[in-house]
């Protein structure tokens, strides 16, 4: 199946419901990586929004990209229930073993503030993590 | 060359034929009997009739008044004959020698 | 007046009939219910703050300097966003509050230039004024931490300019692209400090958006961020006129804001009734024309047309022209002497243009461009309705619950009408489109045609018929109202005739193209989903059945009740600025003004009592049929005010054939258009800057035009406004008019009309605007027609007409040679012929007319997007690029007409409007090939037009 026809059918799934834009924009930077200007002229065209709008949209959520980085994600929360549980002094080690290699992304909150630092790969969450484990985690990435 | 007038027949531009006594205003005579013709053969001569009286300037109720009727639309045909009848001008009779001088 | 800003009271009026009392800063307010605290405190005299809030703009909350304390409210709620409640009590001058604005006002300037001094909003910016107003002192940020200074500027739209280091994000200019222009162009990118306005996705500028230069956004816009290249370079503004531009038919009111006798811009009137506030490229932007160096100042006579043009004094051109009129009605008789009436010119213009024709020649050769467009719209409605115009006002859209929208495209022609329709569209309203070609309205951001009926070209009175078909035999029709307020008999032979099994929209899908359930859903939306109004065009009105086109759309109105209140209707989207207007002076050869036929003795001798001459009885020549007489030698000399009949015309060889047998062309315009090619005198004319006078819009609405500059064909202050060209042709020919002021022509007209007895310039300096009839009856005016009787009968309170229009298929057939249909339109940049818009920045959106072509029609023939085409037709040939595009259905093409290089009239035929000649542009049989260059015409008009266009140089030592 072509990307066209991926897109087609990543829209024609959500168009039905109430408020499809995000449904559709989630599934799209998850099926290619990042919403890029063809597709979010595809999907405003389709759903009778403009493309300005659309591009508003994608570019307000951090979660949304212009273009894909293939490269492997982690999320390290920052936010302040993490902080005073010393998440910054993890950083540096962490943007060590990120290097080029991973994409260590900042996060603030994962909703795990009594037990962090903590940190998010995919759909997994990791918590109560010290430099050791932080990198490990990185690495295995 | 643009500008330099020619008679008539000399156009260097092809020669539409559009002059007020050729098919032009049949045609223009017709095309009105056809789209008053759904009202039945009676009201569309009148109406005919009464709309070249209303809005066909002298020279062209001259020109289709002296023109062949037996190239007109029966409704238009008979829309004349009604027109020559009962008269096709509003005041004084058209000026003549403008007539004379619109004929070809 | 001196230069001051229109009053803004923050956040939209309601229109509620209910009043809410509240108390603000120990006064108590009474205001409309529903209105925000802001705006009651406004109305009250004590404005609060503001950044972000302007009041025709939804509150929206994002600035935070609008904050109040509002008892038993907690905390500094925003006076935007917060109703009146009655019985509040406000305080809007607080420590807590003053202290609260400062703060914000201080993080806004923190990012922000501090060039005032050098800034083009200096004395002008509403920034300065909130910090004013709040009193900022210092920035205890400093100016050193991440800001968005040095961001580079968006010079790419030609108008105006982005600088984003401006911006306070507001979002003003978002928001008005959305609820004010409709089209969604601009977003704000990103989140939090790295918030940007975006003119559309990532890497678009202003002008590879989707915007349209509308400049609502410029207008809403606090800071000079969006500015007007004009104001950038000539400076603030003095003094603002208000004034009507000169455009299309919507009628908008402009402020000219100028210094000294320089235009600076032009921007939308605020209490405009007919653009509320509003504007289009076109009147906001697009007034360049008028001081390009293509515009002739000085009048110009020739002997022949083959010579150059010699520049000469008024005198010498007005005796020479005087001369020739004169020798030619001795010899051949007042009737071979004729005028053309601008649609473009005022109301007192025209009418002295008819009147000299009609007193002055002697013939009742007179006609308008509304010969080419929207004549149909007078013949059909007179005979139904028994008034030649729109039923309603624009402000009627908003009441309507479905609206058709047929041969029409008011996105591009009608823009801010269009946007107001949107809006409509955008609350709920539903709309049906009929029309061969996928137009705007069919479907773009946030709006969706319900039905798009995609006819054949020239099938109009078919699907229109099968559509009444569907109304009268379901019982769909309203049947009180057509015994109350219809004729019953005429009534009875119409659904009679429609209900008949061959008009059923499945007998006539074969014909029509549109599939026969699409047509029963469209006609039982009409007939059934509340006020439902029609809105038609130029799509409707030029074809060979443009008159029963409209008469089939007003008996459709009157079978479902759909007349005489608000939201409802028929109106024609007239075309050009004043075209209503012209045609209301009695430019029509069998018309005096007011629509009364020349032929009614009482009405000519009104006239000749007042003129003091006798007038000819008989109707004049029609456009079309003084080309025809002048090929034939009857008709030998024309005055043509404003108009460019050899561009627009159709079969552009016979208008040429035609003006070459004339003995006396006088062109009297602002530039050498493409009729001047064949003129043997040239009267340079005033643009609507000029001078002083009315013009009428689509809505009957008669506005004021006011004079802002001197006319610029004469050196300073002794130039002439065209009325005063028109009065000294008059005088040339003997006789002896003296008119001083427009208003005075304008109290003629008053004495001779009916309609307009009670219209004066006074009246309109008071009223602002006035929508025909005005008189006894209507004082003040009458915005919705037919409210209580149709005008047909005495007293306005006849019955209306049903009139039965079979469907008679146009003579213009396509065949294997000629396969295809072209049909024309209009764009949203250029404006008709272009004379104007195409000597202003408008080229940059549209600088050649291209051919769409559907993607089968293009791969049989080989063509691709950008390649040139020949497009022929049994009249003649043309050539220009092609487009592919999926709007146009197959077997259907479609270009526009605004550049003269491209001959589109070439092609186009003789086939007209049985009852009007308004001509068939609209169904051309053509075919279409690939090309490799212009053709011999199109080099040759090139060359002649070149040629035509020579002045001679002033002799030296004179």
């Amino acid at each position: 199946m072509s990307r066209a026809q991926r897109l087609a059918g990543i829209i024609a799934a959500h168009n039905g419901r109430e408020g499809p834009l995000l449904p559709i924009l989630h599934a799209v930077q998850a099926a290619f990586g990042c919403i890029d200007r063809e597709a979010e002229a595809e999907i405003a065209r389709a759903l009778n929004l403009s493309r300005a709008e659309v591009h508003g949209v994608v570019s307000f959520y951090h979660d949304f990209r212009q273009s894909a980085d293939p490269r492997p994600e982690v999320q390290l929360c920052r936010a302040e229930a993490c902080q005073a549980r010393g998440a910054e002094a993890l950083v540096p080690a962490a943007e060590a073993a990120a290097g080029e290699r991973v994409r260590l992304t900042v996060v603030h909150c994962l909703g795990l503030c009594s037990v962090g630092p903590n940190a998010r790969v995919g759909d997994d969450l990791f918590a109560r993590l010290d430099e050791v484990g932080l990198v490990r985690l990185i690495g295995a990435a | 060359m643009p500008g330099v007038r020619p008679a008539p027949a000399a156009s260097p531009l092809p020669n539409r034929g559009n002059s007020m006594n050729s098919g032009r205003l049949r045609y223009m005579a017709d095309q009105i009997a056809r789209n008053f013709a759904a009202g039945g053969e009676a009201a569309a001569i009148a109406a005919t009739a009464e709309h070249i009286r209303l809005f066909w300037d002298p020279r062209m109720k001259a020109a289709i008044l002296a023109d062949d009727r037996n190239a007109l639309s029966p409704v238009a045909a008979a829309a004349v004959d009604r027109l020559a009848g009962q008269g096709a001008w509003h005041g004084s009779a058209p000026d003549s020698s403008c007539a004379s001088k619109a004929d070809g | 007046m001196g230069y001051e800003r229109q009053p803004d009271f923050g956040t939209p009026a309601t229109g509620s009939p209910d009043t809410v009392t509240l108390r603000i800063d120990g006064r108590d307010v009474t205001v409309p219910a529903g209105v925000s605290v802001m705006r009651a405190a406004a109305l009250a005299g004590s404005a609060i703050p503001r950044l972000c809030a302007t009041d025709n703009l939804s509150a929206f909350g994002s600035c935070r300097l609008c904050l109040v304390e509002v008892e038993g409210m907690k905390g500094t709620p925003a006076s935007c966003t917060t109703p009146v409640a009655e019985g509040m009590v406000v305080r809007t001058r607080t420590q807590r509050l003053e202290k609260l604005r400062r703060g914000v006002m201080e993080l806004y300037i923190s990012d922000h230039p501090l060039d005032c001094l050098t800034c083009s909003a200096n004395g002008d910016c509403e920034l300065q004024d909130q910090a004013a107003a709040v009193g900022l002192r210092d920035v205890r940020y400093g100016h050193a931490g991440e800001n968005h200074l040095g961001l580079s500027v968006d010079r790419s739209n030609p108008y105006f300019a982005f600088d984003p280091a401006k911006c306070v994000v507001c979002s003003r200019c978002v928001r008005a692209c959305d609820e004010v222009q409709g089209t969604f162009a601009l977003t704000i990118a990103g989140r939090g400090f790295a918030s940007t306005v975006s003119a559309g996705q990532a890497g678009d500028d202003f002008l590879g958006s989707e915007c349209v230069s509308c400049g609502a956004c410029v207008q809403a816009c606090p800071t000079a961020a969006l500015q007007e290249k004009t104001v950038e370079d000539i400076g603030k503004p003095e003094r603002a006129v208000v004034t009507t531009c000169a455009y299309c038919g919507v009628g908008c009111t402009f402020r000219a804001e100028m210094r000294g006798q320089q235009l600076v811009r032009m921007v939308p009137w605020k209490d405009g009734k007919a653009n509320r506030g509003h504007s289009c490229v076109k009147g906001r932007f697009a007034w360049g024309y008028a001081n390009h160096r293509d515009r002739i100042t000085s009048p110009m006579i020739r002997e022949a047309v083959d010579r150059p043009w010699r520049e000469v004094s008024w005198d010498e051109a007005l005796s020479f022209a005087a001369g020739r009129l004169k020798a030619i009605k001795a010899r051949y008789g007042a009737r071979a002497l004729g005028g053309i009436t601008s649609s473009r010119c005022t109301n007192e213009e025209t009418f002295l243009v008819q009147k000299l024709v009609r007193a002055g020649f002697g013939t009742n050769n007179v006609d308008t461009c509304a010969r080419v467009c929207h004549s149909p719209t007078g013949y059909g409605l007179k005979t139904t309705f028994g008034a030649s115009a729109g039923t309603q006002d624009f402000d009627s859209v908003m009441q309507a619950d479905v609206i058709i929208v047929m041969g029409a495209n008011p996105t591009d022609a009608h823009p801010v009408f269009a946007s107001r329709m949107k809006r409509r569209l955008r609350q709920g309203a539903r709309l049906i489109v009929i029309d061969p070609r996928r137009i705007d309205l069919v479907r773009s951001p946030h709006i969706e045609a319900a039905h798009h009926l995609a006819l054949q070209p020239g099938t109009n009175v078919a699907v229109l018929t099968a559509m009444a078909h569907v109304v009268v035999t379901e019982g769909l029709t309203d049947e009180d109202f057509i015994r109350e307020r219809c004729e019953w008999d005429a009534y009875q032979d119409w659904a009679g005739f429609v209900s008949d099994a061959r008009h059923s929209p499945e007998a006539l899908a074969a014909v029509t193209r549109v599939p026969a359930e699409t047509v029963r859903a469209a006609a039982r939306l009409y007939a059934t989903g509340g006020n439902s109004a029609i809105y038609y065009g130029l799509g409707v009105t030029e074809h060979s059945q443009g008159s029963s086109t409209v008469m089939a759309i007003a008996n459709l109105a009157m079978a479902t009740g759909n007349i005489g209140r608000a939201g409802v209707g028929v109106n024609p989207l007239r075309g050009q600025n004043n075209v209503q207007g012209s045609c209301d002076m009695g430019s029509f050869p069998h018309e005096l003004s007011g629509y009364r036929h020349i032929s009614d003795a009482s009405v000519r001798a009104l006239f000749e009592q007042d003129w003091g001459v006798a007038l000819d009885p008989e109707p004049g020549l029609r456009i079309p049929n003084m080309l025809d007489a002048a090929i034939d030698g009857s008709f030998r000399a024309i005055y043509i005010q404003g108009e460019d009949i050899l561009q627009s015309d159709p079969d552009t060889a016979h208008v040429a054939a035609g003006l070459a047998a004339m003995d006396c062309v006088i062109v009297h315009d602002l530039f050498l258009n493409e009729t001047a090619a064949y003129a043997h005198v040239f009267l340079p004319g005033s643009t609507f800057l000029e001078k002083d006078g009315t013009f009428t819009n689509a809505e009957r609405r008669i506005q004021l035009v006011r004079k802002v500059m001197e006319p610029a064909n004469g050196p300073d202050g002794q130039g002439l406004a065209d009325w005063q060209v028109t009065q000294a042709l008059a005088n040339a020919m003997g006789l002896g008019w003296n008119y001083t002021h427009p208003c005075e022509i304008m109290d003629e007209i008053a004495r001779l009309t009916p309609a307009f007895a009670g219209v004066s310039h006074a009246r309109l300096e008071e009223a602002g605007s006035l929508q025909w009839p005005v008189n006894d009856a209507c004082p003040a005016g009458l915005p919705i027609m037919h409210a209580e009787g149709f005008v047909r009968g005495p007293d306005g309170k006849g019955k209306g007409r049903f009139v039965v229009t079979d469907y008679v298929p146009t003579d213009e057939k396509t065949g294997p040679r000629y396969p295809l249909l072209l049909t024309t339109g209009r764009i949203l940049s250029q404006y008709n012929v272009g004379t104007q818009t195409r000597r202003t920045a408008n080229v940059v959106w549209h600088d050649e007319d291209l051919l769409e072509i559907h993607p089968s029609d293009a791969e049989n023939r080989g063509i691709r997007t950008g390649d040139r085409v020949r497009l022929a037709s049994r009249k003649g040939e043309t050539t220009l690029r092609a487009e592919i595009t999926d709007r146009v259905a197959p077997g259907v093409v479609y270009t526009t007409f605004h550049h003269p290089g491209t001959q589109a009239n070439v092609v186009t035929t003789e086939f007209s409007d049985w009852a009007t000649n308004c001509p068939e542009y609209k169904v051309t049989a053509v075919q279409v090939t690939l090309s490799n260059g212009p053709t011999q015409w199109q080099e040759d008009y090139a060359g002649r037009a070149a040629g035509a266009r020579r002045i001679a140089a002033a002799e030296p030592g004179e």
